[in-house]
């Protein structure tokens, strides 16, 4: 589980527009045994061009404050400072609606385990080692699921048992189904998954 | 001889001696608009600059013609074309003033203007919803230049999309750099993470490699701060077009 080449790939599936990474972020970093890598979108409804910045702040500030958390956090512990310090930043830096409609997945890992949290899916797959088929990870009304927007404190976050090779989150408002896998290739723009 | 014959020796006679014949076609569109479209896209075409001059006013009318024989614009269009001389260009224009979102447009351009097909039609249009339609069916075509032409002279992004979706990534750089060049905030850079993933600092630093312009790496630097190689690449610019 520890060190980056490791690492659980994470990535967030929203709802189509003419650009496909409008307002798109991803980030994946490492110190030592320990990792994160998040995916997400922000004021993607914006426009390509509004969108761009506030993408851009949220990327750099989880690369920046994981980076330092690594020093002396465990996994939850790197989750909950990348939280606090995306609810720190200025939420007139973040698009028109401010932060509420970022979209985020972050998985953390280090020796022992990984830990994943989330703002604002809707459904969160992972694909199984065994035979490569994606399956819900977690039930339909699990509050994971209710986190809307960066609230104050940090809401926790969910310890992964049977790592899958991979996992996929659907962002609000899109109906949590996983489309093919070609498109789903297309629209997450990876070679593989 | 026949009465077409006759009308075609009349026709000759006249452009020879360097008449006008505009009133002679002109006739000739409303009495006899199958002789008419022979003698200009037949099998034995008389062709000639003037002639082609002489049709552009008459072509609204011989289009209507046209459906009747049934002959297509697109047809009728690039066969005048072929003998069009130096009235070709005028007749891209005036085709281009007539039709500017048909497809088969875009065949007559490349006939006319060859390796700079769409050039013409391009500027015609940008203004238009159907602009980065016809940007892509320009670099279908196999059109580079025109594209890389109409990014620098209208700073827009359209053309360099074209070119990332249905060319190479280099020409998209290229087209790119000459938009943000002529208009920084285009939203070039917007569009390059837009399209390509937000890891663009490789194809951000080889387009930033393709502009000249100091004005326009102030104008972006805060859209790069995020990319080390992109950044760096700036700065080497920069610092480039200083020594200078």
């Amino acid at each position: 589980m520890g060190s980056l080449s490791m690492a659980l790939p994470v990535y967030m599936l929203a709802k189509k527009v003419s650009f496909p990474f409008t307002g798109a972020f991803s980030v994946r970093v490492g110190k030592g045994r320990k990792w994160l890598f998040a995916s997400g979108v922000i004021a993607r409804e914006t426009g390509v061009k509004k969108a761009y910045l506030p993408a851009r702040r949220i990327q750099h500030c989880i690369e920046q404050s994981a980076k330092s958390a690594f020093a002396y956090r465990d996994r939850r512990g790197v989750l909950e400072d990348v939280w606090n310090a995306l609810y720190r930043l200025p939420k007139n830096e973040l698009g028109k609606k401010q932060g509420a409609d970022l979209s985020l997945v972050m998985a953390s890992g280090d020796d022992k385990g990984v830990n994943l949290c989330a703002i604002n899916i809707s459904g969160l797959w992972g694909k199984r080692v065994e035979d490569e088929q994606w399956i819900p990870v977690l039930p339909k009304k699990h509050p994971i699921f209710d986190i809307y927007g960066l609230i104050e404190d940090f809401p926790g976050s969910l310890c992964i048992e049977n790592l899958p090779k991979g996992m996929i989150a659907t962002a609000h408002p899109l109906f949590p189904m996983l489309p093919q896998e070609k498109e789903l290739i297309d629209r997450l723009g990876v070679r593989d998954i | 001889m026949s009465k077409k014959e006759r009308v075609r020796t009349l026709l000759l006679e006249r452009m020879k001696m360097g008449k006008p014949i505009d009133a002679l076609l002109s006739s000739l569109a409303n009495r006899a608009p199958s002789t008419l479209i022979d003698m200009t896209i037949g099998l034995n075409p008389i062709g000639g600059s003037a002639l082609t001059y002489a049709l552009l006013p008459l072509l609204p009318q011989i289009e209507l013609r046209l459906r009747t024989f049934p002959i297509s614009p697109q047809h009728f269009y690039l066969r005048l074309a072929q003998g069009s001389e130096e009235a070709k260009d005028v007749l891209l224009e005036t085709v281009i003033g007539m039709h500017p979102e048909e497809e088969w447009v875009c065949a007559l351009s490349q006939q006319i203007e060859g390796a700079m097909a769409g050039t013409c039609h391009l500027m015609a249009v940008y203004d238009q919803p159907y602009f980065h339609n016809m940007c892509n069916l320009y670099v279908q075509m196999g059109a580079r230049e025109s594209l890389l032409h109409c990014s620098s002279m209208l700073g827009r992004v359209e053309p360099a999309i074209a070119l990332f979706v249905n060319g190479t990534m280099d020409a998209g750089l290229q087209a790119g750099a000459l938009a943000l060049s002529t208009n920084p905030s285009c939203g070039m850079i917007e569009y390059l993470s837009a399209m390509l993933g937000p890891d663009i600092d490789l194809p951000l630093s080889t387009m930033i490699g393709y502009i000249e312009n100091g004005k326009t790496l102030d104008r972006i630097s805060s859209l790069v701060e995020w990319y080390p190689r992109a950044q760096k690449m700036l700065e080497k610019q920069r610092n480039r077009i200083e020594k200078r």
